[in-house]
């Protein structure tokens, strides 16, 4: 950069910071006259590295802030400038030599995008209507009948929102970062008109550069400066195209050609439909010749000169009348599609006038069906499918809490009917097991009478009345309501008012022998559907959940881990084992039939209740042995369907590669197994339905799969809901048969790796893991560890902790002399992180809180055998 | 190896050594089950060459109903860019428009048979018009740039199919160089379209003067409808742009109504396609060809029972009119039948049945005899001719070859009777007896369809006819029974042709006689006092009650009788034919459990009613209720059905153990009831996550140790 520029520069500067209020006007006017000024800002502004850009910024800013209009459109004549700047530096990831030139643009965009008063602003013109008066007409003068006053208001001034409210932005985002650009090319534009020739010049260059930088055209230019491709988006691109638009007919006639050319290779390279409809129809009314532009001044394209601050309309816009405006353009549109709709409806019934024409018999016709469908109850090789929908479906009916209980009891009385008769003492027996589970809940037992009779709410509305002095469970939380009895009385009385015909066992019942109650399903069948309808209706209706508010806490059980379950479950005796044997050899003597049919091209799926791993397994060993076979237990955690993918290419096909998209490697597979009719593949997935596989795409993928014809898949799905994974489409490429086999076994490996309710969480293996991570650290990291660890366990009794935060941590850690910056402690942080150790999340003020995600009793367990290692 | 594993999920296993089961093993599966191996292989073969021949049969018909729906298709593409080729001057009007020719393809909601249609247009289109045929799923294209690659790969790659003299490898790579964008189509098109050009004078020339020397660039979108509208927008619109360098033809297939291109494009986007509107038959239509074709032929030795095609037609008309669907149905019950009956061996054409029962076995021939439709047929005969069928195997045969010819040739009258009967209740006010063949088809099936309500109402109906009408029924009633090989209709048709002629005859008596009744009518108008005309009327009521039929009338009751005795003597139900078991399949339960399957059902049952599959005595409860001793699962399925939305825990613990310990005998050691808790405990504990891993309940959060239930009326 020559001295001179400098100069000018450095004195332009230091010339606008001395001026006094009052001159800014008489500044701006000879402001333009400075010839050497204008390329000597141009200069700095290209070079990021130049030391004056800093000043220059703010001083452009400074300019734009004050309240003349020619010193702004001094700043904006820069504008494509800066923004080719701007964006060349961000695809080149130089982002710290960006900052000043980021910050007046922020600075422009924030200004322009709200009016004097603050208000947010919205662009906009309107329509002419006819139902308007303007200068060339008067509505009531057109007269007709039809065109009525009335008639022509509903077609009211039409206004048209080209931009829309915009946010305030404090920073530069890869999402805001072109909506902020090409609201500022649309302040430019509509300045365009006071532009010097040399902005447009800037403005086509930029075009130019910005299209083709990256790309191959590049090197049929003239400028050779390395620069890396730069994203465009399609709005930014159209504003572009408007000031390309005036800049070809106003000077720049070969240069516009020359960006509007590379606009259009641009766009067809990102497959822009907007820009590319634009720059065509503007390549297409270009006129042979450039236009005679001999005469300086004189605009070929003649633009209405007026200031631009009416063309952006500025009228104060409250959000009041936004929402006016707003609704009524709303209200228009639902309008219309409402006529539309009848419209259909219309067409829809003559259309079912049709149908019922020609096939009424076959559609109406529902008896036969039905008649059809129930066939299988007079098979009788019994699968339990003939039951009514009515029954399994029925709605949920509410619930008073002790309902279970009741139900419970009746149960445990129910030997009586089944068991032989000889079983004297049974009733002193049972009078005996509801204090014995009172035994395990409460602890305190009450001294009771022996009697014969049962009381029927046992253990939780007796709990209430022995517990209620209890401190502790009176402040229990507002839905111990339940609890109360005049609640539940009441409530009694509604739910017999509704169900009348429902026995209910009143309190007073309920303490001698429950009534004989037929069983729920048979009431609910004498239930008129008028019934049901209210049912459902009670049952959503209210909100509160009265349910007792009784924790396992408090049971005083320990809770069971997941080896304990194991075995005790082990050490006890499955129930009814030979008739589970008989049903599974049932089917085990389909298992060739299921071969025949996989060969024939369906595919088969297990349904019913009960594991269904055994038999698969069974299946798979007896049969599949000398054939390749995949197994996949869907019920793995981490299973993916690229997992599956990417053992048949690896392990079945031999093939060493990845591929970008399950598609991809879906097409490889499908090739192979066409090319090479050899080939064949049992597939076996226990569980179709589990968490993981059950998404849209992985069942797509799978039943492109398994449409393969030397593909042969049997799968299992236990999910009440797991047919609704499939539409007709999929289930067609499926092509399942389905086999009910309920086995009920119980589903041992299936929920192992639940995380179960019931069972403890993150037990050993939380905790061993916890030891092996830290034992391969240092001695600081581990103590690091340790400081978060006793700080999380002081505060176990805060339920709203929300973890330590980084600053305090830092500082505990200094104290402790276990790192010397924040930087080495995030260092170890980052390990911990890596591990699964400590989870960090931020707080509402943007603190980040670190926290240890694993439960009390585990980290204290942790720190007791840390304090023995050491 | 085990298949149980923490750390991984996919287990493959190829055994070490590569002693493949090849081609025979499905015939080997076959065999496996089947108590008695010797018929197997045979009925296996009988069985595969059956279906194939019905799966040729299909396609054929297929390829027939679509051939109309083509023709159109091809004649439009045909012309749509043949001004292209002339490059007149309407050509050029239109590119000014930037019109893209476009053919909407309104196929109907059984989406699953699509594939087929598409498959057949891709080859017609690809033999007749243009090598340059894509075809798009919504699927492969969520963006523009993911559709113009799928679109160029396709293209390019069909260009590779069509001269195979280029080098792959070159093309290869240029195609993943290449930034998919219009241009790069448009020169590929150039350069593909100068070189058959150049090509085609020498050695081409046969093969290319099916296309054009350029020909359209055909692009299907095969479900429009699922398409993002962005995508399909911006595609139409850019491509418009270029329309005029490449010869760009879209054919949008659309399951729902042609309305849905309105819908999904704005004005703006639908205003630069032609659009021309094409409809393929309906599934309907379809479906009734088929089972015209394949159930009501005598070429089929196989047969379905009624229920059976009950279950099928229902799954079509309720569940998903794909008649794909439907044949594999038709297939599965073919495979069901040959699996199942060992006689099947006999199910076969009648030139084979001779060989066939002569080399039955003994065993074979014991089944025959075990068949309950023979059992009925022996128990006809006279004492002498029972005990020979009982004891005689070489008798048998002969009788059982006699029996199935009865059969086949019962099959054969019976389609034409019941073409005839069709005839004439097709075209009855209210359609007593449905309006299309198969459902009178099944009505015959189900029992004897002349004892039926709804055939009295029909004959009734048939009773009030016009003359024109029942004529012109007789004479196509004629045209079937004539088109019959076997003589068994000689008499039927000379019968029929006896009434026609019978009516010919009316007709000239009628003109001669109408002077002559119309006499009473004429006496009314006479003027007469009240007296007289009140008699007169009561005259005229008398004799009309008395009144003798006309004879037009007389002949049609001949005519519904005669027709009604032939339904009577031919429209029997299968059934009640002998050894009907060997041709007719009738597992229809077998079949729904397949295909219709009611997996929730099935779920319910079991934890319902336990009993239902294990056959244990304890389990045994009346009154729908569950017994105490019933598996931990059923248990706690039903206490939880007794709770609201949320279940506490513990009340639910509770109440299990409340249920179990009644129902073990209980230790009369107080002391061990810890031990037994914890049992209990982790009972409960496996029974709640089966619970939630069957998808009945979810933990929840709303509430500590609440779980959500998720059936009907949960969270």
């Amino acid at each position: 950069m020559l001295g001179s520029e400098r100069g000018v520069v450095e004195e332009w500067l230091s010339e606008f910071k001395a001026l006094p209020e009052s001159q800014i006007s008489s500044y701006a006017a000879t402001l333009h006259r400075k010839k050497p000024l204008v390329p000597a800002l141009y200069k700095v502004i290209q070079d990021p590295n130049n030391e004056l850009l800093e000043p220059v910024c703010h001083q452009l800013f400074e300019l734009y802030r004050s309240s003349e209009v020619r010193l702004k459109r001094f700043t904006l004549q820069f504008l494509p400038e800066l923004i080719w700047v701007y964006l060349r530096l961000t695809a080149s990831r130089d982002r710290q030599s960006n900052g000043c030139i980021e910050a007046l643009l922020l600075g422009i965009y924030n200004l322009e995008i709200a009016d004097k008063d603050g208000n947010n602003k919205v662009l906009s013109f309107t329509i002419p209507s006819l139902s308007k008066p303007s200068i060339y007409h008067e509505p009531s003068t057109i007269g007709s009948m039809a065109l009525t006053e009335g008639a022509l208001s509903q077609h009211d001034l039409i206004r048209v929102v080209y931009s829309d409210l915009h946010p305030q932005r404090e920073t530069f985002t890869a999402q805001n970062r072109f909506e902020v650009l090409s609201f500022l090319m649309l302040c430019y534009n509509s300045a365009i008109v006071y532009m010097p020739a040399s902005s447009y010049q800037s403005l086509c260059t930029m075009g130019s550069r910005l299209c083709v930088s990256g790309f191959p055209r590049q090197h049929e230019k003239r400028w050779k400066e390395h620069c890396g491709r730069v994203v465009l988006d399609p709005d930014f691109m159209v504003q572009l195209l408007t000031g390309v638009y005036y800049a070809i007919y106003n000077g720049q006639w070969e240069l516009g050609q020359e960006v509007l050319e590379d606009i259009i290779y641009r766009a067809q390279l990102e497959l822009y439909s907007q820009p590319l409809l634009v720059a065509n129809a503007m390549k297409n009314s270009l006129p042979f010749d450039a236009p005679d532009a001999s005469q300086e001044g004189q605009k070929v394209l003649k633009v209405e000169v007026t200031p631009t601050v009416p063309r952006i309309s500025r009228s104060a816009i409250t959000t009041a009348s936004i929402r006016r405006h707003r609704w009524r353009r709303e209200g228009t549109k639902v309008r219309k599609e409402k006529a539309q709709l009848s419209v259909n409806v219309k067409r829809f019934v003559k259309k079912l006038e049709n149908i019922s024409d020609n096939e009424a018999q076959e559609i109406l016709e529902e008896k036969n069906y039905v008649a059809a469908l129930g066939i299988c109850a007079q098979d009788p090789v019994g699968n339990g499918s003939n039951i009514s929908g009515g029954e399994v479906y029925s709605f949920q009916t509410p619930k008073r809490s002790n309902k279970m209980a009741e139900l419970a009891s009746e149960l445990a009385q129910t030997p009586e009917k089944n068991v032989a008769p000889d079983d004297s003492k049974c009733p002193e027996k049972m009078a005996k097991t509801p204090q014995s589970s009172q035994h395990s809940s409460s602890n305190k037992v009450q001294p009771r009478s022996k009697k014969k009779e049962f009381v029927s709410t046992t253990p939780y509305r007796l709990r209430k009345r022995l517990a209620a002095p209890d401190p502790y469970l009176e402040s229990e939380s507002e839905y111990s309501a339940s609890c109360s009895e005049e609640e539940d009385e009441d409530e009694q009385k509604e739910v017999s008012a509704v169900l009348s015909d429902r026995k209910t066992p009143t309190k007073t019942k309920a303490a001698s022998t429950p009534p004989p109650r037929n069983s729920l399903a048979k009431k609910k069948k004498e239930q008129k559907m008028g019934n049901l309808v209210e049912e459902y209706f009670e049952a959503h209706s209210s909100s509160k959940v009265l349910t007792s508010d009784r924790t396992l806490q408090k049971l005083r059980k320990r809770r069971l881990d997941q080896q304990t379950l194991h075995d005790l479950l082990k050490n006890a005796p499955l129930a009814y084992a030979a008739e589970i044997r008989d049903l599974n050899q049932q089917h085990e003597s389909l298992f060739s039939k299921w071969m025949l049919q996989l060969h024939l091209g369906f595919n088969i799926v297990l349904y019913g209740l009960g594991s269904k791993r055994d038999l698969l397994e069974k299946f798979r060993t007896s049969l599949l042995q000398d054939s390749v076979h995949l197994v996949v237990n869907g019920y793995f955690p981490s299973i993916t369907v690229r997992s599956i993918l990417n053992s048949i290419t690896e392990e079945v096909l031999d093939h060493i590669g990845t591929f970008r998209s399950p598609l991809d490697q879906l097409e490889f597979i499908t090739k192979r197994f066409k090319e090479d009719s050899s080939l064949e593949l049992y597939v076996l997935i226990h569980n179709l339905d589990s968490q993981m596989l059950r998404g849209e795409r992985s069942q797509q993928i799978l039943a492109q799969l398994s449409s393969l014809p030397s593909i042969y898949l049997i799968a299992s799905i236990d999910h009440i809901n797991a047919p609704l994974m499939w539409d007709q489409a999929k289930l067609s490429l499926y092509n399942w048969l389905w086999y009910e086999t309920t086995t009920f076994n119980p589903y041992v490996e299936e929920t192992s790796y639940e995380n179960s309710l019931l069972v403890q969480q993150s037990g050993s293996l939380a905790l061993s893991s916890l030891m092996h991570v830290l034992h391969s650290l240092t001695l600081n990291a581990r103590g690091i560890f340790r400081l978060l660890a006793q700080h999380q366990l002081e505060k176990k009794d805060n339920p709203s902790y929300p973890g330590l935060s980084f600053q305090d941590f830092y500082q505990q850690c200094r104290e402790a002399f276990l790192v010397n910056s924040d930087l080495t402690l995030r260092a170890q942080l980052t390990e911990f992180r890596d591990h699964k150790l400590i989870r960090t999340k931020r707080g509402a003020d943007g603190v980040e809180y670190l926290l240890i995600p694993v439960d009390d009793s585990t980290l204290t367990d942790f720190l007791e055998k840390e304090d023995e290692d050491v | 190896m085990s298949t149980c594993s923490v750390s991984k999920g996919c287990f493959v296993f190829k055994p070490s050594t590569k002693k493949r089961r090849l081609s025979d093993k499905t015939a080997h599966d076959f065999r496996c089950t089947s108590n008695d191996s010797e018929d197997t292989e045979l009925r296996f073969v009988t069985c595969q060459s059956l279906w194939n021949q019905i799966k040729s049969e299909t396609e054929q018909i297929q390829e027939n109903l679509n051939k109309q729906l083509l023709d159109n298709l091809v004649s439009f593409l045909s012309r749509s860019h043949s001004d292209f080729q002339e490059k007149t001057t309407e050509w050029t009007c239109r590119m000014k428009f930037r019109e893209i020719p476009t053919a909407a393809l309104v196929l109907g909601v059984n989406v699953t048979d699509h594939d087929l249609t598409f498959r057949g247009l891709l080859d017609v289109l690809q033999d007749n018009i243009t090598p340059y045929v894509a075809l798009l799923e919504a699927k492969d294209c969520p963006g523009i740039k993911n559709l113009m690659q799928k679109l160029m790969g396709q293209l390019m790659k069909c260009d590779i199919d069509v001269d195979s003299l280029e080098d792959e490898d070159c093309v290869q790579v240029s195609q993943s160089r290449i930034r998919c964008s219009m241009p790069s189509l448009i020169s590929w098109y150039d350069s593909v379209t100068k070189k058959t050009n150049s090509e085609t004078p020498s050695k081409k020339r046969n093969s290319s003067s099916r296309h054009w020397q350029s020909p359209p660039v055909v692009v299907i979108f095969k479900d429009m409808e699922s398409f993002t509208t962005k995508v399909l927008q911006d595609f139409i619109v850019i491509s418009s742009q270029h329309i005029h360098e490449l010869p760009l033809v879209l054919i949008f297939g659309i399951a729902t109504s042609p309305m849905i291109i309105h819908r999904l494009l704005p004005h703006s986007v639908s205003s630069l396609l032609c659009i021309e509107l094409f409809q393929s038959l309906s599934c309907k239509e379809h479906l009734s060809t088929i089972i015209d074709k394949l159930l009501l032929t005598s070429q089929f030795p196989f047969k379905l029972g009624e229920k059976v095609l009950q279950v099928l037609i229902n799954i079509f008309l309720y569940h998903d009119f794909s008649v794909q669907n439907f044949i594999k149905g038709f297939q599965l019950c073919i495979v069901e039948h040959f699996y199942s009956q060992p006689l099947s061996v006999l199910c076969c054409h009648l030139a084979d049945i001779k060989k066939r029962v002569y080399s039955l076995s003994h065993d074979q021939c014991e089944n025959i005899r075990r068949l309950p439709s023979f059992r009925r047929y022996v128990e006809r005969q006279e004492s002498g001719k029972q005990i020979e069928l009982l004891t005689n195997d070489s008798f048998l045969k002969e009788e059982t070859e006699k029996l199935l010819e009865d059969l086949h040739v019962y099959h054969e009258n019976y389609v034409r009777i019941l073409r005839c009967l069709h005839v004439f209740t097709s075209s009855l006010p209210k359609y007593p007896l449905g309006k299309q063949i198969r459902e009178l088809h099944c009505a015959c099936l189900e029992n004897r369809v002349w004892e039926t309500e709804e055939y009295e109402s029909s004959l009734q109906l048939a009773r009030m006819l016009n003359k024109t009408d029942l004529v012109t029924m007789l004479q196509q009633c004629v045209e079937i029974l004539m088109s019959s090989s076997g003589k068994e209709f000689d008499r039927a048709v000379e019968k029929l042709k006896e009434f026609l002629t019978q009516f010919q005859n009316l007709e000239a008596e009628a003109s001669q006689e109408r002077h002559v009744s119309v006499s009473p009518q004429k006496e009314l108008q006479k003027k007469t006092d009240l007296y007289h005309l009140q008699k007169t009327l009561l005259e005229l009521k008398e004799s009309r009650r008395s009144k003798k039929l006309t004879k037009f009338e007389m002949l049609r009751f001949e005519v519904v009788d005669y027709i009604d005795s032939l339904v009577r003597r031919y429209l029997v139900p299968a059934d009640e034919r002998t050894l009907h078991e060997i041709v007719y399949f009738n597992g229809a339960a077998v079949l729904r459990g397949h295909l219709n399957a009611a997996p929730r059902t099935a779920l319910h049952t079991a934890l319902n009613s336990p009993h239902w599959y294990l056959k244990n005595q304890a389990l045994r409860c009346d009154g729908g209720g569950i017994s105490n001793k019933a598996p931990d699962i059923c248990i706690v399925y039903k206490l939880h059905l007794e709770c609201g939305r949320l279940i506490n825990l513990v009340d639910w613990l509770e109440a299990f153990s409340t249920v179990v310990m009644a129902a073990e005998e209980p230790n009369a050691d107080a002391a061990s009831s810890d031990q037994v808790d914890d049992v209990i405990h982790a009972r409960f504990i496996r029974a709640v996550s089966e619970l939630e891993l069957l998808g009945f309940i979810k933990p929840s959060k709303q509430k500590t140790d609440h779980v959500a239930r998720l059936t009907w009326g949960g969270c």
